[in-house]
Order: structure tokens, then sequence, then C-alpha cells
């Protein structure tokens, strides 16, 4: 509400993106729950409203982005780049993959994917923890997109081969 | 399977998507479907991504809500689960102030799923498509998207729909902007 008092308007179809033009600047505001995301096409703009934010609420500034939701940002030359190492490093130890062997792709060609490998001695809830996560490190890694949507698919019935 | 994918993950750990600084504000979209590619269920995949200039921004492999018959219809759809995506991207986009007057590209491989496009005559095989497929139809004349082939095997989209030989794989993953950050 406080916002929309500033002059950010709430975008129709994102709930939790608003926008504030002045004149031909912008500032870009997303707040998930209790985390902001904030930028501009102009810096001094920014700074001048981070302040305003300050004197209203109790917020720390973090300075530049380099961890939001899990995800961590890197600037690179002409860029940034936007991975999960951290979080898919947690994954690999808290589902003891770690001594696993490195493989070039995710899928294997011609690999069959069926209801009918299904078991009913498999845990379910495990298997159900460990795609939900896969599903997460999907974040910021299409690569394994494919495989992973294929997996989701036996999670009412998994079984030793998926 | 769960432990192939991890073993590709710990392999790949630190690759990120790269977002450039002076990305030109225009979008493209590739998209791709398998067909009958469930065994259990003879149901089809899609597969879409956008590019905004240079970088992935949205991506999509998802088994269809109903069995298509022919691959020309598995593709259909994975025009109208594109379209659908597109439509809401590019109101993101105004929202952000950026202006759009072109219309999207949407690339396929499939030249059957383009003539249905363009063509609004029913065919004797696709008169059963659900009327909302049409909604295509609809767009394309609007002037929000255009349908544009693309060969086979330059389509990036088949990495979201088919399990890739590594050379190809690596080949579409580039493609995607996925680069390793180092460390």
């Amino acid at each position: 509400m406080h916002l929309i008092a500033l002059g950010f308007i709430c975008s129709p179809i994102e709930s939790t993106l608003y926008v504030r033009k002045d004149g031909i600047d912008l500032i870009v505001f997303v707040l998930y729950v209790d985390d902001i995301l904030l930028t501009g096409s102009c810096d001094a703009k920014v700074d001048m409203f981070i302040a305003d934010l300050q004197c209203s609420f109790d917020v720390t500034h973090l300075g530049l982005l380099n961890y939001y939701l899990g995800i961590q940002f890197v600037s690179v030359v002409g860029g940034t780049i936007m991975h999960q190492a951290k979080y898919i490093e947690k994954l690999l130890q808290r589902f003891g993959f770690e001594d696993c062997k490195p493989i070039s792709t995710p899928v294997d060609v011609g690999f069959r994917f069926s209801i009918e490998d299904a078991n009913d001695a498999f845990d379910t809830s495990i298997y159900q923890q460990v795609v939900g996560c896969l599903i997460s490190a999907c974040n910021t890694r299409p690569d394994i997109q494919y495989g992973v949507s294929k997996l989701s698919r036996f999670m009412h019935s998994p079984g030793t081969r998926h | 399977m769960v432990k192939r994918v991890f073993g590709y993950l710990k392999g790949t750990l630190r690759l990120g998507l790269f977002y450039s600084r002076d990305a030109q504000p225009c979008m493209r979209a590739f998209i791709d479907s398998d067909w009958a590619g469930c065994y259990d269920t003879r149901v089809s995949t899609s597969g879409n991504f956008f590019f905004l200039g240079e970088s992935c921004i949205s991506w999509l492999s998802k088994k269809q809500p109903t069995v298509a018959t022919s691959s020309c219809e598995a593709e259909y759809r994975a025009v109208f689960t594109a379209t659908v995506e597109c439509i809401w991207l590019r109101r993101l986009l105004i929202d952000l102030c950026m202006e759009i007057d072109d219309a999207t590209h949407i690339l396929t491989d499939s030249q059957s799923a383009l003539a249905i496009a363009r063509n609004p005559v029913f065919h004797a095989r696709t008169k059963h498509i659900e009327v909302h497929y049409h909604y295509v139809r609809e767009r394309l004349h609007a002037g929000d998207i255009d349908l544009v082939y693309v060969p086979t095997q330059d389509n990036v989209a088949d990495i979201f729909t088919k399990a890739l030989s590594r050379e190809k794989f690596e080949t579409f993953r580039k493609a995607l902007g996925l680069l390793s950050c180092g460390g």
C-alpha cells in the first residue's frame, strides 16, 4: 500500500512486481514476502528511493545482488550469471549422491520411463522429496528440465529404476 | 534415473544462465514436441523456451493434457502452449515499460503445424482439435505472434522433449546461454 502511495503501479499480471516511471527513468521493485529486489535505470533515483524507504521501514540494504531466493548471482564481463551451485551441492549431500560418478548428459538416450516399473516396497516419500528438490534446481538449469519433468510423472508410484 | 540426473549435476555444478547487460529487447521462442512419448498413456510432450535478446527467460517441458492422434496435432498443441506463454511475457514486458512492436517469432520445425495455423480451413484430420487451440490463429492475425520454420537440427527446443546425444546436448545447452561461472 505504501508503494502505491509512492506512485508505484502493481503489475496486473505479476503481483510481486511494482514499477514506477519518473519521466524517462524507471524504478522496478520486486517484493517476495520480506525479500526485496530493486533496480532502476538511474542509480541516483534508486538510492534516493532506498533512503525514502529506510525512513518508513526497518530495511537492511544488502548491496549489490548476489543471493536471492536460493539463487546465486555472479557478475562477469558483459553481464551476470545466475546459478544454484550451493543449493545443488546441498542436495548432493542431503540425498547421499556426493560420491556418484559425473555423467555428461542428464537423460540416457533410449531409456524407457514406464509406470510398470513401480514398486510398492519403494519409499515414495523420499522419491517425492528428491524430485521436489530437483524441480527447484530447474530454476536456473533448463538443461535438466526434460529429465526432471519425466521423473516427476512417477511421483505417486516410483520404482527402483526411477 | 534420479542418480543419473545427480551424476550430471555433480559434473556441471557451476553452470548458470548468462544474462547480457546490453541485451536487445527482442523476444523469440523455439518450440518442439515429441509424439506419443509416454509409453503408458501415449500422451505427447510439449517443450518451449523464450529468448529475450540472447538470454533464456522462460522454458517448459510438459506432458500434454490429452492424447494427440498425429504428430502434427502434438506440434500444434505445443504452438498453443507457447502462444499463451508468449502473450503473458509480452504483457510483462509492457509492464516493465519496454516497447514491443513486432510480432514475437515462434520457431517450429513442424511444417504441418505451420500450415494449420495459417490456413483457416478445417481439414479432415484436424477437425477434432479443440476450439481453444485455434486461439493461436487469432493471435497470429492480431500480429502478436508469427510462426517461423526452423530445421529440426537447429531447433534448440529439442532439449526439452527428448534425450539427446552428448554432442547435440552440449551444443544446445550452450545455445540456451548456460555457461560455467568458474571456481
